[in-house]
């Protein structure tokens, strides 16, 4: 018969383990995801390309389904962060430009922001196209359509 | 007075005690914390494309001196149903013949997009064969839901069609 003597489990490495597993999950949060509308159902597309991670400035427009633009904190600055209609947003995107233009460094030519479309999947097609429409009027020629990859 | 050497006292041993379990406690919060918020997300990607031009534009202006091919433009007409769906498609070519005043007939493709990746297929290798530029348009009827004209964007796409251009149909032929 063994003299009893007090054994403690070792909990370091499962403090170790734990530990491990809380920084997995905080670096997969999206914390800053402000200028995405978590509301909005892209569609599926086979030939989408990956985003790429440059820092380049971009500009979010996320499209629910009654056409309306809903625009981030960070982009409504100065203006409503819903808009409703395709002329409140070729106004909205001529001010954009107009700050864009403003920017520019010495050799850069034409609009540096990129325009990112987030249309709902279930979106009519006139509202969108109003909106890239209107973007164009406001002097922007290329645009990214998001979608889910597949 | 320096030279002196304070005796150093002999205390016990104490063994120090790092409270482990409070800190494993926190840890698990913090643990089920992220698990219960932790939400994958579908992975995003992109389909570029040129906002569309208005009518009449300066880009529409063809230029007179230049060598490059006009590319054939083949126009795909599509209509909705009322619940947002693909109705019917048509598809017409648009180059030296139709400017000319002899186009052929649109030909109807139905509501497949199959079939109209089939048809596209082919007209793709066949003016990649001769060396011909072309480009994909789309006229795409109001009321479509925007998962309809990405599938179709996508399938311009998936051939290899650099210029896909989604318009809008005018409302006289809706």
């Amino acid at each position: 018969m063994s003299h009893g003597k007090s054994e403690e489990p070792n909990l370091v490495p499962l403090l170790d383990l734990v530990l491990q597993l809380v920084m997995f999950f905080m670096v997969c949060a999206n914390f800053v995801m402000e200028q995405v509308n978590e509301t909005i159902k892209l569609p599926p597309a086979i030939a989408s390309k990956p985003l790429d991670k440059s820092g380049d400035k971009a500009l979010f427009l996320n499209i629910n389904t009654k056409g309306e633009v809903l625009l981030s904190q960070l982009d409504a600055v100065g203006s409503d962060s819903t808009l409703t209609n395709a002329e409140a947003v070729k106004s909205y995107m001529i001010r954009r430009y107009d700050e864009d233009m403003k920017g520019l460094k010495p050799g850069e030519k034409g609009p540096q922001l990129r325009i990112i479309i987030r249309a709902d999947e279930n979106a009519k097609f006139k509202d969108v196209y109003g909106i890239m429409s209107a973007c164009r009027k406001a002097g922007f020629y290329d645009a990214e359509v998001r979608v889910i990859k597949q | 007075m320096f030279g002196k050497h304070r005796k150093r006292q002999h205390t016990d041993f104490v063994e120090p005690d790092l409270p482990i379990t409070p800190m494993l406690d926190m840890t698990f919060q913090l643990l089920a914390f992220f698990i219960f918020t932790f939400k994958p997300q579908d992975s995003e990607g992109k389909i570029a494309l040129t906002l569309p031009e208005e009518k009449g534009g300066g880009d529409g202006i063809p230029d007179p001196t230049s060598d490059e091919p006009k590319p054939i433009v083949i126009v795909v007409t599509v209509r909705s149903a009322e619940n947002g769906k693909i109705a019917s498609m048509e598809m017409r070519i648009e180059d030296k013949n139709a400017q000319a005043g002899v186009a052929q007939p649109a030909e109807g493709l139905g509501a497949s997009p199959d079939a109209l990746k089939q048809k596209l297929t082919s007209k793709y290798s066949e003016y990649k064969a001769a060396n011909q530029p072309s480009k994909l348009q789309f006229e795409i009827s109001e009321d479509l839901a925007w998962a309809y004209a990405v599938q179709l964007i996508d399938i311009g796409k998936q051939i290899g069609f650099t210029d896909v251009a989604p318009t809008v149909l005018p409302k006289n032929q809706d």
